[in-house]
């Protein structure tokens, strides 16, 4: 989905479970995400942790957008 | 080959009849003997094969320890000391394809016992050449088992015996992407002819196939996030709770964008994921997990991003076809284009 999306011009950071996967297909702009079973939470953290993590990780991938890439940029943490 | 080849086999949670995706956790197991679909192996070698022990790891606790449990399979292979390794059949399992292959590929450089999985040529394990193991092709499901096994143990057993094996034309493994020099009795000069005379005819040979670079230009940096659209998306499978379009849990065909108009929060009672492919229980007991609408609400709310757009966009990338996954993504693309908005904020699982 990632690559049609950014081959339509639209810039695009994904937030991968398996960030390998998508950077082997060549998608521009990947941020691992915390797990396969939760990309964007943690189970076993606090609600308030949770939502910490959850900002944490979605201010990152945002960071992604509004940065240059070249050809691929993988980020693994947040 | 008289002799008995003696095997590893790896195979998941799954295959070893331990549990599905709500296994996919469990560590590392060992076993005496063959277990699952090694069982069948055995049986289809008409006695030449013997698993001398099965290795068992759940798909996510492989990804998560990946070291740990490549070390922990190398040690385990260099106490058995068997003739051949093999992993699998993950058929279009997506992870256990991973653990197969990079399992292989680490016994042989490790201990240079030659090694073979099997999967479905769509199976992103496959994505990047060259393998440092043999990989023969399978159905994309496990309505294959009952051709792969023979196959498979056949393989094994040759690879075992220290036979030597053929072009992966020939031998029917999929490329590995190795390329070695061949005497051929023809020179260049008249292979080069013959070619053009086919290609005169509509016919195209080549020595040598290129890959198939799909490559997308890197869309430019969004200038100003505090001043831009933000589309969420998500290949998790999140639906209202019910699946009332019912979008597929695997093999998708199809998408559907979901308004999220007036809403703070996804609440656990009126959403739902039905990915098919992993353990859902933590994104439906919270579905911020997977598509993160209250944080995003909070960045609007502060300023730092522009606007998020009413719709998610979503579908299950669960085995989906690669035909199917091109068709849907330019169909959501077209759509977000349409709308106007600056950016993609798309979460996988």
């Amino acid at each position: 989905m990632a690559k049609e999306i950014e081959r339509a011009g639209i810039t695009t950071v994904l937030i991968a479970g398996l960030p390998e996967i998508a950077r082997n297909i060549g998608v521009t702009r990947i941020l691992k995400g915390h797990a396969v079973t939760a990309p964007t939470g943690n189970p076993d953290l606090s609600l308030d942790e949770e939502k910490m993590l959850r900002r944490k990780i979605t201010e990152t991938a945002l960071k992604l957008l509004t940065t240059e890439v070249a050809e691929q940029l993988v980020v693994m943490k947040y | 080959m008289k002799e008995k080849v003696k095997a590893v086999h790896y195979i998941n949670q799954f295959f070893a009849g331990l549990g599905g995706e709500d296994k996919a956790e469990m560590g590392l197991q060992a076993r005496d003997g063959a277990a699952g679909p090694g069982v069948g192996l055995e049986k289809s070698s008409a006695g030449q094969l013997e698993i001398v022990k099965t290795i068992i790891c759940g798909d996510n606790f492989f990804q998560s320890h990946r070291e740990e449990v490549l070390a922990k399979i190398a040690k385990l292979v260099r106490e058995a000391s068997p003739d051949v390794f093999i992993a699998g059949p993950a058929f279009n399992a997506g992870r256990y394809g991973i653990a197969c292959r990079e399992a292989a590929e680490y016994v042989r450089a490790q201990s240079g016992i030659p090694t073979v999985t099997a999967m479905f040529r769509e199976n992103p394990a496959l994505g990047v050449r060259p393998f440092n193991t043999y990989v023969l092709p399978t159905e994309d499901s496990v309505l294959g088992m009952g051709r792969i096994l023979p196959e498979l143990a056949r393989f094994a057993c040759r690879l075992g015996a220290g036979e030597s094996i053929g072009e992966a034309e020939q031998e029917g493994y999929f490329p590995r992407g190795f390329r070695y020099n061949v005497a051929l009795r023809e020179t260049a000069a008249a292979r080069a002819v013959v070619m053009l005379k086919e290609k005169l005819g509509g016919k195209i040979l080549t020595e040598i196939p290129l890959p198939a670079a799909d490559k997308v230009t890197p869309p430019s940096p969004v200038a100003d996030l505090a001043k831009a659209t933000v589309v969420l998306a998500t290949d998790g499978g999140l639906v209202p709770k019910g699946n009332p379009d019912r979008l597929e849990s695997a093999y998708a065909t199809k998408w559907f964008r979901y308004s999220m108009a007036g809403l703070s929060a996804l609440e656990a009672s009126r959403w739902e994921s039905i990915h098919g492919g992993c353990d859902v229980t933590f994104i439906n007991q919270d579905p911020h997990r997977l598509l993160p609408l209250d944080t995003m609400r909070s960045l609007v709310a502060e300023g730092k991003v522009g606007r998020l757009d009413d719709y998610f966009y979503t579908t299950t990338g669960n085995g989906t076809t690669i035909a199917n996954a091109v068709r849907i993504g330019k169909e959501i693309a077209a759509k977000i284009k349409e709308s106007g908005a600056n950016a993609v904020m798309l979460t996988s699982t």
